[in-house]
């Protein structure tokens, strides 16, 4: 009985929190979902599925697609970048470890609008590239660097790469460092060993980073906003768009549910992942 | 005998502290060779050094004759067997064992027989396809052996092999690996903190203390003629009985001169084993020595009773092992006057150990 008091006393607050700004806005959207507009905003309370017929059109599941596809990209590039990196910083000596994790978080530290207007300077027709390009004389006429998916593509891997970084550490570090020596000791090459022996042992930590830059890029609607100039939307700018520009609440809320089914299918299958990796490090 | 491995002067430096310190030895062909020594005495760094994982700051290793001093771990023809067993978690136990000889490139069929050939040997056929997860801990250290052994390495290096091991499991996998050992017939360097482990296991037994070793030599020769007090105290239990050194034995303030063989003069340990010492009621004839004192102790082992007594009026405890079988009802209680008796030949007099600057230490 205590112990099932003091459960309740040491989840009660992360339960409350997810249940007040997860399971009820979650509710919330599920129930607008089924419903008719109102004729000046708002929800007009008269079951329908017409509003699953249109998400289903072309139209919207091609801005899903190209969604996934800038993200699925964003996703890659930050692997790509952060694996070295977290590789680096485990290699590093143990009282630098904690300072170079400091300077990949370090970005954080500024609010995430100046950092994505930060690149709109960089990435600009006059912006720090194409003039130092420019004075370089590699090119004669400015590169389309802003307002296209390379920029928001761009701005998605910078945001998300550090988390990235932390993931892979994290797994990384838990590799029993035997196992690397063991690898040498039976003949591999470090090369060999990093391939067969490192990277399939930070196969979580991948999956987790990996997720994460995708759950939260295909939902992003600032950094395309920015970035992409408007002209280029993504999912999140879409919703953003029926919510507060079209006033189409149940039309949004659609689509959000789409977004939500498809980011729980992610996420389940890296706790499938992660599931199975705790196995085999158990014991 | 030839000789196996020879290690040449080593020394090891990590940063200011010297982990190992001009260490040479000879390892022989098929001998099972055991570095014993407390943690931090530079054993496992020594180990480490002869697979290539640590690079000496000075001296040589020589396998086959052949120097070796500055090769990768992966070309050296020795296999280490990890304390951790470092399996591969995400491979499945024969993929673990077919590692190594994946390394070497060897043809698929060959690779197939001889896996199949280690696990049948090692009676892991039935676990092939399980990760090493779903093992028990004797289970992994059988495919850690047989994953080293696979590679038919001319020696074969095991970083405390059995210590993650229960006490019973351990025991059997002693004599396990012995008999494997005659089996494959290579060269077993042992490194172990447990000094039964070494006495049953090994063949020779090199002690080492702070780096240095302060002892070669056969479990036996190791047990009944500790070169240094450090030794004597490490392996088995001793006592030891502080005083002077003359001809002919050692001059221990209340007990008199105590006989015994002595080549120096100066400050020296009496020492004898337990089971060396008997216990008398009254002082003995001539020809043995004695120390009178009172029972402090008992503690009673199965086997036989270790019964403590103070001596020196109470400056000293010697203990003595008395098999269970020859205890009487009765004949020893707690505050009973004995005295503890034994032969000149079982005295081995000691030097006190040189006061060393410890020189730090590395586990």
């Amino acid at each position: 009985m205590r112990n099932r008091l003091k459960s309740v006393i040491l989840l009660g607050p992360g339960l409350g929190w997810l249940a007040l700004l997860m399971v009820v806005p979650c509710g919330l959207i599920f129930t607008y979902s089924v419903f008719e507009r109102g004729v000046y905003g708002g929800i007009d309370y008269t079951f329908t599925l017409e509003n699953f017929r249109r998400a289903a059109d072309p139209l919207f599941l091609g801005i899903f697609l190209r969604s996934a596809k800038i993200a699925g990209l964003a996703t890659l590039i930050a692997i790509l970048i952060a694996y070295p990196a977290a590789f680096a910083i485990t290699r590093a000596p143990r009282d630098w470890q904690t300072a170079l994790l400091i300077l990949v978080i370090l970005p954080f530290w500024s609010n995430y609008l100046i950092r994505t207007y930060a690149w709109i300077v960089m990435l600009n027709r006059e912006g720090l590239i194409n003039n130092g390009l420019a004075g370089l004389g590699v090119i004669d006429e400015p590169l389309p660097l802003l307002y296209n998916s390379f920029a928001v593509v761009v701005g998605l891997v910078y945001n998300y790469t550090p988390f990235v970084v932390l993931a892979i550490y994290a797994s990384l570090n838990r590799i029993n460092r035997e196992t690397i020596e063991a690898s040498e000791d039976l003949g591999a090459s470090g090369w060999v060993t990093f391939w067969r022996v490192i990277v399939p042992q930070t196969v979580p930590g991948i999956a987790a980073g990996g997720v994460f830059v995708f759950v939260l890029s295909i939902g992003n609607f600032i950094t395309p906003d920015l970035l992409g100039g408007g002209r280029l939307q993504m999912v999140g700018n879409l919703i953003y768009d029926q919510f507060l520009s079209a006033r189409d609440w149940p039309f949004g809320a659609t689509l959000s549910m789409f977004l939500i089914a498809l980011m729980m299918i992610l996420l389940f299958a890296q706790a499938m992942v992660a599931r199975r990796a705790a196995g085999e490090g158990a014991g | 005998m030839t000789v196996s491995i020879e290690l040449r002067n080593i020394t090891k430096r990590f940063g200011s502290v010297t982990a190992v310190d001009d260490v040479s030895l000879e390892i022989r062909d098929n001998e099972i060779f055991a570095l014993l020594g407390p943690s931090g005495c530079g054993k496992t760094t020594l180990l480490r050094t002869l697979a290539g994982f640590e690079v000496p700051d000075g001296g040589q290793v020589l396998v086959g004759g052949q120097d070796v001093t500055g090769w990768r771990p992966r070309k050296r023809p020795l296999n280490m067997m990890f304390q951790s067993y470092a399996l591969f978690p995400h491979m499945t136990v024969e993929r673990n064992v077919a590692y190594g000889l994946e390394m070497e490139k060897r043809p698929r069929d060959e690779i197939r027989a001889r896996v199949a050939e280690a696990l049948d040997s090692a009676q892991l056929s039935r676990f092939a396809s399980r990760k090493p997860d779903q093992l028990s801990g004797g289970q992994r250290q059988r495919v850690a052996l047989a994953r080293a052994l696979v590679k038919r390495p001319k020696v074969l290096l095991l970083d405390e092999p059995l210590s993650a091991l229960d006490k019973k499991l351990r025991e059997e996998m002693q004599l396990e690996l012995k008999r494997l050992q005659s089996e494959v017939g290579i060269t077993f360097l042992v490194v172990t903190h447990d000094q039964e482990e070494a006495l049953v296991m090994a063949d020779r037994i090199a002690v080492l203390r702070d780096g240095r070793l302060a002892q070669v030599g056969p479990p036996q020769a190791l047990y009944e003629h500790p070169a240094t007090h450090f030794v004597a105290s490490f392996i088995g239990v001793m006592n030891f009985l502080e005083g002077t050194a003359v001809p002919g034995g050692v001059e221990v303030p209340g007990a008199g001169l105590l006989h015994g063989a002595c080549d120096f003069t100066g400050p020296a340990s009496m020492a004898v084993r337990p089971e060396r010492v008997s216990l008398a009621e009254v002082t003995p004839g001539e020809g043995l020595n004695a120390v009178p004192g009172q029972i402090a102790e008992l503690a009673y082992h199965g086997t036989d009773l270790s019964v403590h007594v103070d001596v020196l009026d109470g400056r000293a405890r010697m203990a003595a092992r008395v098999p269970a079988a020859q205890v009487d009802a009765g004949a020893f209680e707690i505050g009973r006057p004995v005295t503890c008796c034994w032969a000149p030949e079982h005295s081995r007099i000691l030097q006190p150990d040189a006061n060393e600057t410890l020189t730090g230490s590395r586990p």
